[in-house]
């Protein structure tokens, strides 16, 4: 243990030191004292809260007119069709595909609004970057349209007797399909892969050609490839989704 | 003080190697980034934003790499491309509270910002302007103050001047020295000028490599002795200007008066003169051509 006098001329030193500081000292003790003052820099850090007020303010117009078709008119298509056409039976998924369809256009379509603007390289330097906004746009939209088909098949399915489980997934199955292909397409294009696009669109047509004139895909035995055509799907559509956002945060968003 | 490293930073498109092994510190201040076209001046700007990812070397920001810093690193950047994209159905004002949203500033403070940037960049009278009816220089200016709404650290403008007239160049040289003192600024440019009166460091980019950096002085020096100064008849004239690198031409009285860089005295009475940044420009851009002179007997 150090007398006491030796410990309290330690300190004095380390205190004048501290005091008086030399030039390089001072230098040094400055810088570091900038860097803790802009570490503790006010910068405002959003929170989850925040970041989905962010995403909600930040919706395109066109998608939320998208979304509000789609809640109102989805489950008005499907009373007029039942009601006034007298469509009772398989030919109504075809038609609810395509209003599903049309969802997943609007959401591709305003994906590839920021590059035809130019502004995507822009919008993916900021914070909340553009990759982050529209993989959570198309989750959030997605997500809202196909809970919305859920509940309409729940309700409805007895009408058309079918089980909500193969109402959903005569109706998901090509909305999925329909997103991986809308999203595959606009890859491809964005790639100047203009023969796979056309493949792309060839069997699109060959999907919906099926979907209006073969009924008998409906009938409860092919229920299970239903399915695993659905589990597909999903698959395929979060591949894609997965792949465009790994592309721009690679090179792709310099495809502008 | 702030330092953003490059060390060892490659990045290839198929074969071309757009850029190549590149090795520089930046710290507080502005730099300009000169070079010819294809140089890699803009890949080299959108890796330090963190949008292309280098084949190999990495960018590291006071020590972390960017690409692990995230969106903290998007936090502090303040990015200009060189095309400038924009809704044109959104007016000035509804545009950068776009871009103050992504850049995550506290919503209280949006309008505040976006006074400061009006008056920064003079737009305040068409601010509720559609940006569809914004002229190229107005676009531009806009484009210089979405990049500042964050107050960033790393502030990075790909020719900014483009499309700028001379009085609106003049306002933003003002702007961006007024911006280097507490931030890394790095502009890219082919207007020399742009930079010869706002960088504290000259950066020449050429076939994706620094081929010299320096403070504008320290350039000048290196290119003392390199220009030259002539007046020659127009015969000559062609074999000067197909031979060496002529930074200016000017006709006088049926003679033409040429501004050469060259290492070498490219005529007898050609009379050494003081170089100015577009003849450094020159004279690092132009290596590799053939310097010879009328006296190698290549003429």
């Amino acid at each position: 243990m150090k007398p006491e006098s030796a410990y309290w001329k330690e300190k004095m030193y380390v205190c004048a030191q501290a005091m008086v500081p030399e030039g390089e000292r001072k230098k040094a003790a400055l810088d570091q004292i900038a860097v803790l003052a802009r570490k503790k820099e006010s910068r405002y850090r959003p929170g989850w809260r925040d970041v989905l007020k962010i995403q909600f303010t930040s919706v395109p117009r066109s998608i939320w007119a998208m979304q509000a078709v789609f809640f109102l008119l989805l489950p008005l298509a499907e009373g007029v069709l039942r009601e006034k056409a007298g469509i009772y039976g398989w030919q109504i998924f075809p038609a609810l595909s395509i209003c599903m369809a049309l969802g997943s256009a609007a959401l591709v379509s305003e994906l590839a609004g920021h590059f035809s603007h130019k502004t995507a390289e822009l919008e993916q330097s900021c914070y909340l970057n553009l990759s982050q906004l529209w993989l959570m746009r198309a989750c959030c939209v997605s997500g809202a349209d196909v809970l919305a088909v859920i509940a309409l098949g729940a309700k409805g399915a007895g009408h058309y007797g079918y089980g909500p489980f193969a109402f959903a997934a005569y109706v998901l199955t090509p909305f999925f399909l329909t997103n991986a292909a809308l999203l595959a397409f606009f890859s491809l294009g964005r790639s100047g892969k203009k023969l796979k696009c056309a493949g792309i669109l060839l069997l699109a047509g060959v999907g919906l050609w099926v979907e209006f004139f073969c009924g008998w895909i409906y009938e409860k035995v092919w229920l299970p490839v239903w399915a695993v055509l659905l589990a597909a799907a999903v698959l395929l559509c979060a591949v894609q989704a997965a792949g465009i956002g790994r592309k721009m945060e690679g090179e792709g968003v310099c495809w502008n | 003080m702030l330092e953003l490293k490059l060390d060892r930073v490659t990045k290839r498109f198929g074969t071309k190697i757009a850029v190549d092994e590149m090795d520089f510190i930046l710290t507080n201040g502005v730099y300009g980034l000169l070079g010819e076209n294809g140089a890699g001046k803009t890949t080299l700007m959108r890796m330090m934003c963190a949008l292309l990812m280098p084949d190999s070397g990495e960018i590291s920001f006071c020590g972390e790499e960017i690409r692990r810093m995230g969106a903290e690193y998007r936090r502090i950047l303040g990015y200009l491309p060189q095309e400038f994209g924009y809704y044109p159905d959104f007016t000035a004002e509804r545009y950068l509270k776009h871009l103050a949203q992504l850049k995550a500033l506290p919503p209280q403070i949006i309008p505040e910002k976006l006074d400061e940037i009006w008056e920064l960049t003079g737009l305040k009278d068409a601010k509720r302007q559609k940006l569809k009816g914004f002229s190229g220089g107005m676009l531009r200016r806009l484009g210089i103050g979405q990049a500042l709404l964050n107050n960033p650290l790393v502030l990075i403008l790909d020719e900014p001047t483009s499309g700028l007239d001379p009085k609106e160049r003049i306002r933003f040289r003002n702007i961006i020295s007024s911006l280097g003192k507490g931030r890394i600024v790095l502009l890219s440019t082919h207007i020399v000028q742009d930079v010869e009166f706002i960088a504290d460091e000259i950066l020449f980019m050429k076939g994706g490599r620094l081929a010299e950096t320096g403070t504008l002085q320290a350039l000048m020096q290196k290119a003392r002795g390199q220009v030259w100064e002539c007046l020659v008849d127009e015969e000559w004239e062609k074999r000067l200007n197909a031979r060496f690198l002529v930074s200016n031409l000017k006709y006088e009285n049926g003679q033409v008066r040429l501004r050469i860089v060259s290492n070498e005295k490219p005529v007898p009475d050609a009379k050494a003169c003081e170089p100015n940044l577009e003849d450094v420009y020159l004279y690092y851009a132009g290596e590799g051509r053939a310097h010879g002179s009328v006296s190698d007997g290549i003429i």
